[in-house]
């Protein structure tokens, strides 16, 4: 956030100068949100700035782990960015701003194409039928062993983030927007939704079935089995 | 059409959660999502197999994990291309 500039007595003013209204004082853009926004709709260049230094980082991460290429990523942060700051006029405080944000950044997203890579057209459905475990050939419960305490520590050491990451890489794109929005980032079932355009149920079933993915790919690499578990 | 006996109504609503009813609904118990009974019928099914309280656990970490995944900053000549990209077309949208 810029800083106001030095007072020329020496130290840089407190609050109580700039609440004074000291004119040698040139206030840098407000803290709070909602005053950010208020004055980056205003117009104000160096709150739109803040809005973006807020986000951008979050963003970024968003788009590295939808696309995977930095090239995209940048296209991702520029279109954001600036749909952000055109459509900044019409934002009513409806939604949480950072909901409306990754609207426009989940947007981008779907509308990029992988660099040199296809992405299948049609959505992906993976039944659940086709992820559940199955009973052994006598009709017996499959074991499923549980290496969450495996996972923990896995996670500890800096083991797991990498493979975290080529799991997430390799789920379908419809599947793992879901996942990064609700998991990764945070947002609500109703806020995905609203997000993406769908039902509250359809990411729920998304949300299921990209975790239930991502697990039996985690359970392999740390338990070293192969096969539905 | 089966002639056998209609299921007794008190038998149908007492019938327990299969393992793929639990399946399906997995991710939202844990994501506190149902309603206390459905819950409560789920802790039920769970009391009784491994398998299931096995698959809870490691789809619970699963998505602790994603929650827990580390930051990725924006690189700063990214941001750089980032301010320089807005800034310029802020002066073409005046």
């Amino acid at each position: 956030m810029r800083q106001p500039r030095a007072h020329p007595g020496g130290d840089p003013p407190g609050p109580e100068a700039m609440a004074r209204g000291d004119p040698t004082v040139t206030p840098g853009p407000p803290e709070d949100e909602g005053a950010l926004i208020a004055a980056s709709q205003s117009g104000d260049p160096g709150a739109q700035d803040a809005l973006v230094r807020r986000y951008q980082d979050r963003v970024y991460g968003f788009a590295m782990r939808m696309c995977r290429n930095v090239e995209d990523a940048k296209d991702i942060l520029q279109e954001t960015f600036l749909g952000m700051v055109r459509a900044l006029p019409d934002f009513r405080g409806e939604s949480r701003f950072t909901t409306w944000l990754y609207r426009i950044a989940a947007n981008a997203c779907l509308k990029k194409r992988r660099r040199g890579v296809f992405d299948p057209e049609p959505e992906q459905v993976i039944s659940l039928d086709a992820l559940m475990p199955r009973p052994d050939a006598e009709g017996r419960k499959p074991e499923i062993p549980d290496w969450s305490e495996d996972a923990e520590r896995a996670l500890l050491r800096g083991e797991l983030a990498r493979e975290m990451e080529a799991a997430i890489d390799a789920l379908p794109r419809e599947y793992r927007i879901v996942l990064l929005l609700r998991d990764v980032e945070g947002f609500s079932a109703e806020e995905t939704a609203e997000m993406l355009r769908l039902s509250v149920p359809a990411i729920k079933s998304r949300l299921h079935r990209a975790r239930v993915i991502l697990r039996q790919r985690l359970g392999q690499y740390l338990t070293g089995e192969s096969g539905r578990q | 059409m089966s002639q056998g006996r209609e299921p007794h109504a008190d038998q149908a609503e007492e019938l327990p959660m299969t393992c793929r009813e639990l399946f399906e609904r997995l991710s939202e118990y844990l994501d506190g999502e149902l309603s206390p009974e459905l819950c409560a019928e789920i802790r039920r099914h769970m009391d009784g197999c491994d398998p299931c309280i096995n698959f809870a656990k490691t789809l619970k970490i699963t998505a602790d994990l994603c929650r827990r995944l580390p930051a990725q900053p924006i690189p700063p000549e990214l941001a750089a291309k980032l301010r320089a990209f807005l800034s310029a077309h802020r002066s073409s949208d005046r």
